[in-house]
Formats: structure tokens, sequence, C-alpha cells
């Protein structure tokens, strides 16, 4: 799946990183879609944090390097991915395949354009998705993540097998998907590019 | 294959590594905008740090011309302060020591919001999200009056809607993470006993006992001088500039930023190490400077004895 490219020649107000208020706000403005893009390539919360946090380091001190007619988020998404290689090869954790870490990267540059063009953030649609769930799995994904509960204890509680929970998590996060999808297929004004 | 890529136990598909990373995000903070710690983390190391620089910078000049220029500077930001201040007017219902009140959040072990998260919070510290608790003064009693000593407490400064006109970049946010052995709720403050530690994104204040007041009017005019946050036999340090001060009394100002301190036993700093301090000096120490304020004792002769039956 091709990369999305999010620059928007109708946006309100270009944002130059090498202006420090701007430099802020595209911090306020990037730093939790960053994370979320961090966090599902390291899998780690700690690590991803650490990873934005270097990312934004990087962008600072190179920012007169930083083409103005490139995207700002997707400049950024390009130096975590450099920051995670440099964190797998120090881990020895394999790294994920080409076509995945697009779909991943897609994944979030289309909700970082949301946010900026629609001012819809992910976690927005997050909300209104997970009371769209069944109560079964909203119950499992309640448990699960929003709990912290482990596997065992969760089917335990619910009076299932540790197999049909991973179902029904793993169904929960289709349904999910496909919700956070058709919210970025169909906007108020969808501009979205690809 | 597959890494372990589960906070949990539940092995996860790759290709549902975003739902995945999504949804414990949003587990974490919610649909709050803003990562509040993490962004001052990044903030400190960005934007904010070209100020560090310069203090680095002025490291090589003489402790006099140090000293001058931490004075100067503290009068100087004092002057613009108390003119920004005067400039912004305030709503006749609204009097001024409203403006800087201090919020107590419990990190960790937090009851659960009616509609929040509750996910626990990781040891990382300072998450201000829904997974904390937010009390409104009506609410506070209520949430901090938990005496568990194995919290911890993040205070914060927050500004009203006057000083919430200030430009961006005049906004402070002060954060403090406070542990303690024991911590006892009062009607108008939480106290704070035993290897108090109380961290700051500048310094690290470790003090016998701290108090912060839950709510009201805390610091917020020259007039009322109330700590927003007082610890007493503490030891504040701080890395960058190197600092190590030993000191009987520590207020936080609010208003100003800056830590007062009295009682000062001693100073070290990367100029050398001071002892001698008068009863009455106030070290105050900012984040990039420190001057000393010392009371001058005037002595004045006895008046003359008056003795009774003569004129």
């Amino acid at each position: 799946m091709p990369q999305t490219s999010i620059i928007d020649p109708t946006a309100p107000r270009e944002l130059d990183p090498k202006n420090g208020d701007d430099f802020t706000e595209l911090v306020n403005l990037h730093h939790r879609d960053l994370l979320v893009y961090a966090r599902a390539l390291s899998s780690d919360s700690t690590t991803a944090a650490d990873l934005v946090q270097d990312a934004f380091v990087v962008a600072f001190d190179k920012v007169n390097t930083f083409d103005v007619t490139r995207d700002f988020a997707t400049w950024m998404r390009g130096i975590i991915r450099n920051k995670w290689r440099e964190w797998l090869r120090k881990n020895q954790k394999y790294e994920l395949t080409d076509e995945l870490l697009a779909q991943i990267d897609a994944d979030i540059a289309s909700w970082q354009n949301q946010r900026i063009n629609e001012s819809n953030s992910l976690f927005d649609s997050l909300d209104q998705g997970l009371k769209r769930l069944p109560d079964t799995l909203r119950d499992a994904v309640i448990a699960y993540y929003y709990e912290g509960r482990n596997g065992d204890e969760i089917a335990e509680r619910l009076d299932i097998a540790p197999a049909a929970l991973r179902k029904r998590l793993q169904r929960a996060r289709s349904i999910l998907k496909q919700f956070l999808d058709q919210r970025l297929d169909s906007p108020p004004s969808s501009e979205q590019d690809s | 294959m597959k890494n372990d890529i589960s906070n949990h136990d539940v092995p996860l598909p790759d290709d549902e590594r975003f739902m995945n990373a999504a949804l414990e995000e949003h587990a974490r903070l919610g649909s709050l905008p803003n990562d509040e710690a993490l962004i001052d983390r990044i903030l400190l190391e960005t934007v904010n740090r070209k100020a560090n620089t310069v203090a680095i910078a002025s490291k090589n000049s003489t402790p006099w011309k140090s000293l001058a220029i931490g004075i100067t500077s503290a009068a100087a930001g004092l002057t613009v302060g108390f003119f920004a201040l005067q400039s912004f007017p305030l709503r006749d219902s609204v009097g001024q020591e409203e403006e800087v009140h201090f919020v107590v959040r419990i990190l960790e072990d937090a009851p659960t919001p009616a509609t929040a998260v509750t996910k626990a919070a990781p040891a990382l510290v300072a998450r201000p999200s829904e997974s904390l608790i937010e009390p409104t003064y009506a609410q506070v009693d209520a949430v901090v009056g938990s005496t568990d000593a194995s919290a911890d407490y993040l205070l914060e400064t927050q500004f009203g809607k006057s000083l919430a006109q200030l430009p961006a970049k005049a906004h402070r946010h002060n954060s403090f993470l406070i542990s303690a052995e024991n911590v006892l709720q009062a009607s108008n403050a939480t106290r704070f006993d035993g290897n108090v530690v109380i961290a700051h994104d500048t310094w690290r204040i470790e003090a016998s006992a701290a108090s912060v007041p839950i709510a009201g009017n805390v610091g917020g005019n020259a007039e009322d001088p109330s700590p927003s946050l007082s610890a007493t036999n503490v030891v504040v340090t701080q890395a960058n500039p190197l600092r190590t001060v030993y000191a009987k009394e520590l207020i936080f100002d609010a208003v100003t930023g800056n830590l007062v301190l009295t009682g000062v036993q001693s100073l070290s700093a990367s100029e050398g190490e001071m002892k001698k301090f008068q009863a009455s000096d106030r070290l105050i120490l900012t984040e990039m400077s420190y001057s000393i304020e010392s009371i001058p004792t005037n002595t004045y002769a006895s008046p003359k004895r008056v003795k009774p039956g003569r004129n």
C-alpha cells in the first residue's frame, strides 16, 4: 500500500518547525499519533515514548535540514522509523516486513491528516467505535486494555476459555479497525490523499 | 514469527499492531489531546534547551558577575512579571488570588472515574489524564482523603482566566511529583511526612516534611504570601547548572516559579561553596540563576527610661 502524503495546501496555516513557537505547536499536534506509531512499531510504551522524544530532539537539532516543501509529520515518522531500527539493532528484535511497516505508516498518516484537517482524532473515533462494539466484545476489550487484566484473569471472569478470549479480542480489533477505516473514508469534508 | 509484543499475555498477530497500539494509547490517556509529561520532556530538550545553553556559556564569567547577572535577571523578571500581570484586567468577581492554585493528583491506584478509563498508570511519572483524578475543589476531600502513603502525588500549578491570557511562552507549567512515607489530608492542605521526595523538572527536593494547600489562595499576590508548596529541612539539588542547597525552610513561589529558601546552611554551586548566611537571608533559586536577599538589620537607640513622677 502506498504511503499517504499529508501535504495539504489548503491547511489554515503552515507551521514552521524552525520557529520555536511553531515547533511547540507541532509537538502538541503530533505527539500522540506518533506515540501510537512508535508503540505499533516497538510494542512497548516506554520505548515508544523514548522514540518519540528522541525523534523530536533530532528534528529540533536538524531542523535547518528540513525541507519546507515536505510534510513535517512524514519527516517525523521517518525519524521515528530510524530511531526504531536503531533500537531493534540494539535489542536484537526482528524487523517488521516492509508491507506491514507501510501499512502502519499509512494508518498513522491518515489519522494525522484527519487531526489537522478535520479536527477528528484517532482517539475520538475510538471512543465512538468502542460504544458500538457488541457487549461481549466490549467487555473483553475493557478488561484487557483499560483495566490491564491478563488473559487468564479475564477468561475466568467472563467464564470463557482463553482461546475464546483471544478470538474476542481479535474480533473486536478487527471491527474497530473497520470502523476507523470507515471514519477515514467518510469524514464531513474528506480530502484524504493516498 | 512474532515478537513478545503485548504488555499482557495474549499473543498478537503483527497485522493488528496498529489497533493494539491505538487501544493501548487510548486506554492510557483517553481522548485527551496531550500527554503533558511527554510534551514537557520534549520541550525541555528542544525549544526550552536554548536557555540552558546560555547558562552554561556564562559559567566562565567570574562568580561576582554571575551573581550580578542573576540578581539583575531576577529583578528584571519580577518587574516584567509585575507589569505583565498589571496589564491584564481582572474581572470584578475574580480576585487575583484566585488566579493561581494547585491541584493534587494521585498517580497510582486511583479510583475509577465514572467515564474514564482505569488502566493503572505505569511507573513513568506525571500522567495528566483521565486515568488520574482531577479533583475540583468540591471533590478534593473525597479524592485525597486517602492516606495511602504508597501513592505518588502530582502537584500542578494551574492558572486562572486572567493569566491564561498571557502569551503561550509566558505560561509556566510546574509539575511536582511528591512521594512520602505518610500523607495526611487536612481540610485545607495535604501534608507529607517522612522521607519526602519532591521531583520537579528542574529540582529534586528532599525534605522531612512538606505541605501543599489544596484549594484557594496560593501566593497569588504580594499581600498574601501564603506558600503554594512549603517544605522543611530540605536538600535541593539541581543538575544543570549543578547546585546543592541545604536549608531549613523552602517555599515554592507559584507566581515567579522560584524556590525561596530560608535558614540556608550551605549552597554548593559550580562557582564554589557558601556557608555563611545570616538567619534573615533568603536564597532565591531560579531555573537559571540564584540570588541572595539580605534584609538589613537596623538598630535603634533605646529610648530613655521614663521614671514615674518626673517630667
